[in-house]
């Protein structure tokens, strides 16, 4: 019951993300996603499949999925506030 | 194809059927661009419409504001950045939006319950959005919802299509201009005949246009018929006047040659010799009018000159008349030599250059023929021939040589009047072959 309730929190707060990305962006602790996405697509093109903000020791980053044209789909960890490009890999 | 030519008609139904086509292709061209963006657009609009009442359904009231239903929505209003983005304004200005939109602004008019609007903008990433603004009102709330989604891959497809549209029209139009070429040089191509009617026509062969051409044609031929009718009467009552005259003057001419044959063989005056002499020209001018006369009577007028037959038609008469010297008379000519001048004329010329060769000729005459567009006639003997100085003044007396020829003996006058007449040339010289007098003429076609 805990679990499932944790769970059900867990995805609402995935959920609410965004807005949560939006209040950052607004004041500017974050850049705002359309500046941060030509790093990504110059480094991989493609369509993005999800997106995830994520605060780690005091760092936003951004948790983006992408899907190239061959089907492949792509991982990606940016710095939400630089814009850095710290991870990418091919997901399994 | 004369294609630059402005004055040929070819020309103007080619520029004129291309013209139209291409108006036709690109009014198509720009109504189907034109009905298919309607089209999309409608299409789209009415999506978002129906999406716009199943996100109404989908929003609950709560304390802190309105809740859209997560599980109520499309999945791709939740992806970032999908294209499709929904943005919920309540009354005091709050805004909920779809998860898609993620952090980016959309600007939303505030629109009153029951009014809709559509509208262009641009989303995140440069995306073209349609819009579909509308007011309502649920649980006593009055809301406006904005249902995007983002153009360019239909417009993307859309433009795909315009162009291979444009490429088939393209290929079409050169398919069109081609067949249409083909058809209107058949059609001229109809014209051809009568081309060739006009063209014996002025070498004699014909008299009258066949009527049977295409319609448009059909008074134009008519009328020249007509005027072939009217101008061959004419030629036949001045030949006739003429002939008439001829004929008149015969009499009294006949009676002065008489008489100055007496008096010059009685006294030997120089004025009366030298007016004989004159006389005799127009004796000799009026046999020849009233010769041309009875040509034109017997209806072979305009006939053209034709090497095969007339030319051994004359020397078998030459043979005839000089039996007695046992001539070898050669005829050299091609084959296929094309008919050629008046056949009057020619054979006028011909006989009397042939007669002076076999006057003057031992054994040996030769007479060639050769040129198209030219007629090059060389008739030669193997007689005594002209001395140098001979020549060298004949040559030189040009055109005016017929004047004191008779006196030669040499019967050039006729031979000279027609090569006046054919804009010609008239040559004396030696033959290298037969060693005898060498006469070359050039007629140019009239």
């Amino acid at each position: 019951m805990l679990i499932s309730l944790l769970l059900i929190y867990t995805t609402l707060a995935a959920d609410e993300g965004y807005e949560e990305a939006r209040r950052l962006s607004e004041s500017g602790d974050i850049l705002p996603l359309e500046e941060l996405l030509p790093a990504i697509r110059k480094a991989q093109p493609g369509r993005i499949l999800e997106l995830e903000l994520e605060r780690k020791r005091g760092r936003y980053l951004y948790e983006v999925e992408l899907l190239d044209e061959q089907g492949a789909v792509w991982e990606f960890k940016i710095d939400a506030l630089t814009g850095e490009i710290l991870q990418r890999e091919l997901e399994d | 194809m004369s294609v630059l030519n402005p004055n040929s008609l070819e020309t103007r139904l080619h520029l004129g059927l291309a013209f139209t086509l291409i108006l036709l292709m690109g009014l198509l061209w720009l109504f189907g661009a034109k009905s298919i963006e309607t089209l999309t657009e409608d299409f789209i609009a009415s999506r978002l419409e129906h999406d716009a009442e199943a996100l109404l359904a989908a929003i609950a009231f709560k304390q802190q504001g309105v809740k859209v239903r997560p599980a109520r929505v499309n999945q791709i209003y939740l992806r970032p950045y999908s294209g499709h983005y929904y943005v919920v304004r309540q009354q005091n200005g709050a805004e909920v939006t779809s998860r898609s939109v993620w952090d980016f602004k959309l600007q939303i008019p505030r629109m009153k319950v029951g009014e809709s609007r559509r509208l262009h903008m641009l989303g995140p990433e440069q995306q073209q959005l349609l819009v579909y603004v509308s007011g309502f009102r649920k649980q006593g709330q009055e809301l406006t919802l904005a249902v995007a989604e983002d153009l360019l891959p239909i417009k993307r497809q859309r433009d795909l299509f315009l162009r291979n549209f444009a490429l088939l029209a393209l290929l079409g139009l050169m398919v069109l201009l081609l067949l249409q070429g083909m058809v209107v040089r058949q059609a001229f191509r109809r014209l051809e005949p009568l081309r060739e009617e006009i063209k014996s026509l002025a070498g004699g062969e014909e008299k009258m246009l066949s009527e049977a051409v295409p319609e448009e044609m059909s008074p134009l031929v008519k009328e020249i018929n007509h005027l072939l009718l009217l101008l061959s009467r004419r030629n036949r009552r001045s030949r006739n006047a003429l002939g008439n005259l001829a004929h008149a003057l015969k009499g009294p001419m006949n009676l002065l040659t008489h008489y100055f044959d007496k008096s010059s063989n009685s006294d030997g005056r120089m004025d009366d010799t030298l007016a004989g002499q004159q006389v005799e020209r127009v004796r000799l001018l009026i046999d020849r009018e009233l010769k041309r006369a009875r040509l034109a009577g017997s209806g072979s007028t305009g006939q053209r000159f034709d090497p095969q037959r007339d030319l051994q038609d004359l020397l078998d008469v030459l043979k005839q008349i000089y039996r007695e010297k046992r001539l070898t008379i050669e005829a050299v000519t091609a084959a296929d030599q094309p008919p050629f001048g008046d056949r009057e004329d020619i054979l006028e010329l011909l006989g009397n250059l042939l007669d002076n060769a076999c006057k003057w000729a031992k054994g040996r005459v030769r007479c060639t023929l050769s040129g198209e567009q030219q007629l090059k006639i060389v008739v030669e003997d193997d007689g005594e021939g002209l001395v140098d100085e001979e020549v060298a003044r004949m040559t030189m007396r040009g055109s005016r040589l017929d004047e004191d020829m008779e006196g030669q003996g040499l019967g050039l006058a006729i031979v000279s009047d027609v090569v006046t007449l054919y804009e010609g040339e008239l040559e004396f010289d030696r033959s290298p072959q037969l060693q005898g007098l060498r006469v070359s003429v050039v007629l140019n076609r009239l």
